[in-house]
């Protein structure tokens, strides 16, 4: 049994930072910034990214990236969380605390190139996938072993060759996201209307993403909101 | 499933043993019901097996904690915290939702495993840090879901209002989420004056009490419970007579049913089958498998 979890919790408790309390910034203010609007959005389609990450998909520098990032969690609209020693982030509310983990894996780049090709292309072999994928067989093998052991994709051996298909994991983790979407959907009106001037107006609903009408003006931009995070990577 | 006892004297008959291992256990009642005491008793019983022990307190201070332990008896607490096998962490409501929200995964991953004893007393300013009750049920869910892996969780629960009721949201959330839930009722009557009565609300996967039990307070001993009935041997008279009459009927059930049936019997008992015979039970199985 190892021995000192007590202490390492009650030094967990006192070197963490007390945020003051928690700054609830009007609404519509904070999304009038055009990188804002873009991380959060980014996030709400592919939640639990890092900053690297983040940076790199909306084309804004890490430290410009980072500054809006604080800014969005002191507002209370992303959470920051560790995983495997790094810094992560996605919307409050959105991502179910058991599949933290599961977002921030399918957000690394073998992962989400693989995987896509998988479901792209159910039943291709290893070789097929390291061809069309341009990572060597190594890479390519260690990641789908991975895969496999989360039960994302599932092999099938005809012989000669180990096919991969994809799992039913994400899509019924995404049918039964139905009414978190929902929820979501009505918290972030919700929060955004409290912050404020005009009421945030949808635009465009489909079962993964919304489109919002915000600003003092009516229309003065929109921002397009995922609502079931599992679809993207389907 | 692993059982771990629970530390009150005539308890564990009530649980089916004790409380399940790296389980969540909510304790509910109102001011004076004994639910710190309760949690203490449950650390103490974790120190003397060599489990390690973490009061988690949320509202009493450390120093009043102890003072009370010692009062009950229980004088070699200072002993436990000197060499560091109990640990007392005093924070507030908004100190700790906002560790859970943002240190306790990497907490989790460097401590799963460690088997300690850990007793959050009382909950209830945790569910009062957030406002939402959406945010409430994934702060609270979230929270016994990874504690679960360090060890064995017991949290203590404010009740207010009317004595008794259990329907509030402040009690719902925390009572679904949880795998044992235990409630204290401590009430005036104006006939017998202060009763005291322990009812298992719920226990996962495990053959619990389902009555009112009375227990007491006592000095040096803490909660004591009445089990009552409880420590009686279980008759298994109908399921050792429904075993027979399945092997004299064995022709006339598929193979693989009857050997899952004769399994499932080992672990029945006579109140299992209510009012049924056994031969109403062999009708049953056998109308449902013979064409």
């Amino acid at each position: 049994m190892s021995r000192g979890v007590g202490k390492a919790l009650e030094s967990a408790l006192k070197e963490k930072d007390i945020p003051e309390k928690t700054v609830h910034r009007k609404g519509i203010d904070i999304f009038s910034n055009r990188c804002r609007r873009a991380i959060f959005s980014e996030l709400t389609l592919s939640p639990c990214m890092n900053i690297a990450e983040i940076s790199r998909r909306t084309e804004i520098k890490a430290n410009t990236a980072g500054w809006h990032i604080e800014r969005l969690i002191k507002s209370s609209y992303i959470v920051e969380r560790r995983v495997g020693g790094r810094r992560i982030y996605f919307p409050e509310g959105l991502v179910p605390s058991e599949d933290v983990t599961l977002f921030y894996t399918l957000n690394q780049f073998p992962v989400r190139v693989l995987l896509s090709l998988v479901f792209g292309n159910p039943g291709n072999s290893q070789s097929e996938l390291s061809e069309k994928s341009k990572m060597s067989h190594q890479s390519v093998s260690k990641t789908m072993i991975y895969l496999v052991s989360k039960e994302l994709i599932s092999s099938v051996s005809d012989g000669s060759h180990i096919r991969y298909y994809p799992t039913k994991l994400l899509s019924d983790k995404s049918e039964n996201f139905y009414n978190r979407s929902k929820r979501y959907t009505e918290f972030l009106l919700k929060k955004l209307k409290e912050g404020g001037g005009r009421e945030p107006k949808i635009v465009k609903k489909s079962v993964e993403r919304i489109i919002l009408e915000l600003g003092p003006k009516r229309g003065e931009y929109t921002m397009e909101i995922g609502i079931n995070p599992y679809m993207t990577f389907l | 499933m692993n059982k771990i006892k629970s530390g009150i004297f005539g308890l564990n008959p009530l649980l089916d043993g004790g409380i399940n291992e790296n389980s969540a256990t909510v304790v509910i009642g109102c001011s004076g019901a004994g639910k710190t005491t309760f949690a203490t008793q449950f650390i103490r019983r974790g120190l003397e097996s060599g489990q390690e022990g973490i009061f988690v307190s949320l509202d009493e201070n450390k120093e009043q904690i102890i003072r009370e332990a010692v009062e009950m008896g229980w004088k070699s607490i200072v002993d436990y915290i000197e060499d560091e096998h109990l640990v007392f962490i005093d924070a507030s409501g908004l100190e700790f939702s906002t560790f859970i929200k943002k240190e306790l995964p990497s907490f989790v991953a460097d401590w799963k495993g460690a088997n300690a004893r850990i007793s959050i007393d009382p909950l209830t300013p945790v569910m009062w840090a957030v406002t939402d009750r959406y945010e409430q049920r994934e702060l609270i869910g979230f929270m016994l879901k990874e504690t679960r892996k360090v060890g064995t969780v017991l949290a203590t629960l404010e009740e207010h209002g009317t004595a008794g009721d259990l329907s509030g949201t402040e009690t719902v959330i925390p009572m679904y989420l949880a795998d044992s839930v235990i409630h204290l009722k401590s009430y005036l009557d104006s006939e017998s004056g202060l009763q005291r009565k322990l009812k298992i609300v719920k226990c996962r996967n495990s053959r619990h009490s389902k009555m009112e039990h009375k227990y007491s307070i006592m000095k040096g001993l803490g909660l004591v419970v009445n089990p009552g009935g409880a420590r009686t041997p279980p008759s298994r008279d109908v399921p050792t007579q429904v075993r027979k009459m399945l092997e004299e009927n064995k022709g006339r059930i598929p193979s693989s049913v009857h050997q899952r049936l004769l399994e499932v019997l080992e672990e029945l008992r006579d109140e299992d089958f209510m009012e049924m015979s056994p031969e109403d039970i062999i009708e049953e199985i056998i109308t449902e498998y013979e064409d």
